[in-house]
């Protein structure tokens, strides 16, 4: 079939056209879109004041959690004498040396597993 | 300074397009203005509801709008917004229950009036069309596009706009030369 159309339909499609006026739906489209953006603009300036409150709000708690983790993850396990012999083992000898050595040992396991 | 909106008004639209895609509030306005009275055509003729179609109107100038930054060739833009609309209604009647590809053999899902003293007019008649079928025959008749635009359009299979188109435009027919519409 080809996209030939009929004459009567087309003649009352074309009747059927109206002269639709113009400015108070022009100014209602305008309106939405004006407030679109004023709610926008809003919203960015809700969650910037958020972070700004929550960065005031939490900023000692998490300085204290913070220093009380990298407090526990550097303590020996094994207390040593000598600096330099507690320096040279603390690879091993901590919290955050045996946790390194547990995930390593993970990944390596799971590694010769998957393969 | 010449005032914006008169100024707008004597534009070619490539222009105007350009200008509302930097942002430029004033040169949209002036594609609405430019717009509206086509695009609520369309929707009249696909909703056969004066109220859903300026609202649905509305939405696709809303859309334009959001997504005009991403319009890289403003000489499509004519084809663009016809997308954006035809994607409007599609989504629209899809939340509304409309099975989007149903076969023709559902058969209308609005009853012809009764009275055929009542003031029977297109939008009555096309109402008596299943979704699928009346859009296509919008896109046909009163957009003037041909079956592959409109397969492109709506994402029908070619011979379903084909069958929708001949089909469509017979029943057409049939309910207005009941009322004397057509002859």
């Amino acid at each position: 079939m080809s996209d030939e159309r009929d004459p009567t339909l087309e003649s009352l499609f074309a009747a059927a056209e109206e002269p639709l006026e113009d400015a108070q739906f022009t100014s209602a489209v305008t309106d939405k879109v004006s407030g679109r953006r004023r709610r926008l603009i809003a919203g960015r300036l809700g969650v910037l004041g958020m972070i700004l409150v929550l960065e005031v709000l939490l900023q000692s708690p998490l300085q204290q959690s913070l220093g009380v983790a990298a407090d526990w993850l550097g303590r020996p396990i094994v207390p040593l004498e000598g600096e330099w012999l507690s320096f040279a083992l603390s690879p091993v000898n901590t919290a955050a040396g045996v946790l390194g050595a547990v995930l390593l040992a993970i990944h390596l396991f799971l590694r010769s597993v998957l393969k | 300074m010449p005032d914006a909106p008169g100024y707008y008004a004597q534009g070619p639209e490539a222009l105007i397009v350009n200008l509302a895609a930097r942002g430029d509030r004033d040169a949209f306005a002036e594609l609405v203005r430019r717009r509206q009275p086509w695009l609520r055509n369309l929707m009249r003729r696909l909703s056969g509801d004066a109220t859903l179609a300026d609202d649905l109107a509305q939405r696709v100038f809303l859309k334009v709008w959001q997504k005009i930054r991403k319009l890289r060739q403003v000489d499509r833009f004519a084809g663009w917004i016809k997308q954006i609309a035809v994607n409007e209604w599609i989504d629209h009647r899809r939340k509304q229950g409309t099975v989007w590809h149903q076969a023709y053999e559902d058969e209308s899902q609005a009853a012809p009036p009764q009275t055929p003293a009542a003031a029977i007019d297109l939008d009555a008649a096309l109402a008596t069309l299943p979704d699928p079928v009346r859009t296509c025959i919008v896109l046909a008749y009163h957009e003037r596009l041909s079956h592959p635009e409109i397969t492109e359009l709506t994402g029908l299979p070619a011979g379903t706009v084909k069958s929708h188109i001949r089909r469509g435009s017979q029943k057409l027919r049939d309910v207005l030369e009941g009322y004397g519409g057509a002859s």
